[in-house]
């Protein structure tokens, strides 16, 4: 990335970016979940998770996220660093919803259980990046 | 000592040295998890040190801040580190830093 204005330019768009293909993979798991189809609706909320996390860091800190393990441990020191320890559990759980998807075992009951703990996550997610997006403006 | 400080014997000739030192000693005593850029690498000549001067967060959430650390470039020990305070994403190497 640049330096300057150009920099927070491209730092608020790419995390703007994120925030709505976050947005986007919530709704797909909704409609996935109309249509029965539990795998589908447990990858969209993973899906949903994993760029609203990449959206707060590339706000936050301007960084991409490179790969799965650095999800993890972005999701516990947030959670260490805000005390709210729902946000690693319910990380955990969108996880493995994500192995869902390969293995195919949990019912649309199952992983609607979990849906609404990670929405409430990705709500979180979104509200930080959105007050530091705020704060970020010129 | 700090906790987690390994001691090393190693003489510090070139920057990339200096600042590998400096990133390491960042991350495990002084909290600075999140690594974003060298502002300065020099060598203090009247005390044979490398001074480092480097932008990093200790979190996720925390702002960016300007930490300084000064190297013994015989022994590649940390002798002096700070945080120097908060660092402006306006700020860069060719902006100057107000």
């Amino acid at each position: 990335m640049g330096s300057g204005g150009d920099e927070r330019v491209e730092r608020v768009e790419r995390a703007r970016a994120y925030l709505n293909q976050s947005l986007e993979y919530l709704e797909n798991a909704f409609k996935a979940s109309k249509d029965r189809e539990p795998e589908k609706v447990g990858e969209f909320l993973w899906g949903s998770v994993a760029t609203a996390l990449k959206a707060l860091v590339m706000a936050m800190k301007g960084m991409e996220v490179k790969n799965h393990g650095q999800l993890w441990e972005i999701a516990r020191e947030l959670a260490r660093e805000t005390g709210d320890l729902s946000i690693y559990e319910a990380f955990k759980e969108a996880n493995f919803l994500h192995s869902n998807f390969y293995e195919f075992r949990l019912s649309l009951d199952d992983v609607k259980s979990s849906a609404e703990r990670i929405v409430r996550l990705v709500e979180k997610l979104m509200n930080l990046t959105e007050e530091a997006l705020k704060e970020s403006e010129p | 000592m700090d906790k987690g400080e390994i001691i090393t014997s190693q003489i510090v000739d070139d920057a990339r040295k200096a600042v590998e030192i400096a990133k390491d000693y960042a991350a495990r005593s002084m909290g600075a998890l999140f690594w974003r850029d060298v502002l300065e690498c020099e060598v203090v000549k009247e005390t044979n040190e490398w001074r480092v001067v480097f932008v990093a967060s200790p979190s996720i959430l925390a702002p960016y801040y300007r930490y300084e650390v000064f190297i013994d470039s015989k022994t590649g020990r940390v002798t002096r580190a700070r945080r120097i305070g908060e660092w402006r994403r306006r700020e860069s190497r060719e902006g100057g830093e107000g």
